[in-house]
């Protein structure tokens, strides 16, 4: 947990297949890849006021608060997946292995029984990739050096001093 | 820490913790205020009806590319209350730094050494070492009458050479430097 993801371009683009392939297939508006910690890992499409990174955010914070709920029922497993129906969109969001999340925000042209067909599969197939990725994976020692941060502190007085 | 090496982007978490109403929402909504608006994402902010943080606030910032990648930093903060224990563990998770937002008030001492208790249980559950997550301490309400001497704070809480700043969050005083010393923190423990 503490430890980090390190997620390489092969990694990289095998996820966005299958996250491409299952946007197409569903007609989805959004559809992304997060971890429990609410990272957005990749995210494919997106709709006017659409912020993928925030919804990767508040997925992984729902689905923790499912998952609570699941103990607290007396659920021994958790709940596998949520599902929030809108008058105009929809969000289906199942979770991948123990610490990834599968979010597809759609609307009324797709089914659910369809979306959710898709999503079963694309979560089984995407946890392959990501159990290859959870401790593995090219550390940034190498480009985080002292260089670095010296760029981003003067980086940081910048974006803050524009405003003064 | 999240590192995308395909679109070469840095991705680091820091979560402000502390005590109820000590500040921290305060600190995220002025950097949230003061950051050239092309660098942020928005802020989220999940609040009860009595406008306290039930499960946290959230906003993205990023910087520009360095040697060819891209830093982005996800802060948030955590909810103060006991009762929400639970979203304190969620948001802690991922987490490469903390920050810490004590209430200098006199009567907030306990409360401040209770969630600082909190925080390492917390962390050590998840897997951390308490005493290594990068950590900054950060003293709210430097202008408040009741204010106890930083040094007391400190013996309580600090931990050597951890980065500590005294702040007037609702004013802006100090925000700002505690949110670099985490970042310059984190990135110097990569």
């Amino acid at each position: 947990m503490a430890s980090g993801l390190f997620l390489t371009d092969a990694q990289s683009a095998k996820i966005e297949r299958h996250l491409i392939h299952l946007h197409s297939r569903a007609q989805a508006i959004c559809t992304l890849l997060a971890d429990i910690s609410g990272q957005l890992i990749s995210a494919v499409g997106a709709a006017p006021g659409t912020d993928s990174v925030t919804l990767a955010a508040l997925a992984a914070s729902n689905m923790a608060a499912t998952a609570e709920m699941a103990r607290l029922a007396g659920e021994p497993d958790s709940f596998s997946y949520l599902f929030h129906e809108g008058k105009e969109r929809n969000i289906y969001i199942t979770a991948v292995g123990d610490t990834f999340l599968l979010v597809i925000l759609f609307d009324h042209s797709s089914q659910i029984g369809w979306v959710r067909l898709l999503a079963k599969k694309t979560a089984l197939e995407l946890l392959e990739v990501v159990d290859e990725i959870q401790e593995a994976g090219e550390s940034p020692g190498t480009v985080v050096d002292t260089d670095f941060g010296e760029t981003l502190a003067n980086q940081l007085d910048q974006a803050f001093e524009a405003w003064d | 820490m999240f590192i995308n090496w395909k679109l070469r982007e840095l991705n680091l978490k820091i979560v402000y913790y502390g005590p109820p109403l000590s500040g921290k929402t305060t600190n995220l909504v002025y950097i949230h205020s003061r950051v050239n608006p092309r660098l942020r994402g928005e802020l989220i902010s999940l609040k009860t009806k009595e406008d306290r943080t039930i499960y946290f606030d959230f906003m993205q910032m990023e910087m520009g590319r360095i040697k060819g990648f891209k830093p982005k930093f996800n802060l948030y903060t955590v909810p103060g209350q006991v009762i929400y224990v639970a979203s304190r563990k969620l948001v802690l998770q991922g987490a490469d730094g903390v920050i810490y937002v004590a209430d200098s008030q006199a009567d907030k001492l306990r409360a401040n050494i209770e969630t600082m208790r909190n925080l390492e249980e917390n962390l050590r559950e998840l897997g951390y070492n308490p005493f290594e997550i990068p950590l900054v301490l950060q003293f709210n309400k430097r202008d408040l009458p009741d204010a106890i001497p930083v040094e007391v704070l400190r013996s309580y809480l600090a931990r050597d050479g951890c980065p500590q700043f005294e702040a007037v969050a609702i004013r802006g005083q100090g925000v700002i430097d505690t949110l670099k010393a985490a970042i310059n923190l984190v990135v110097a423990r990569i």
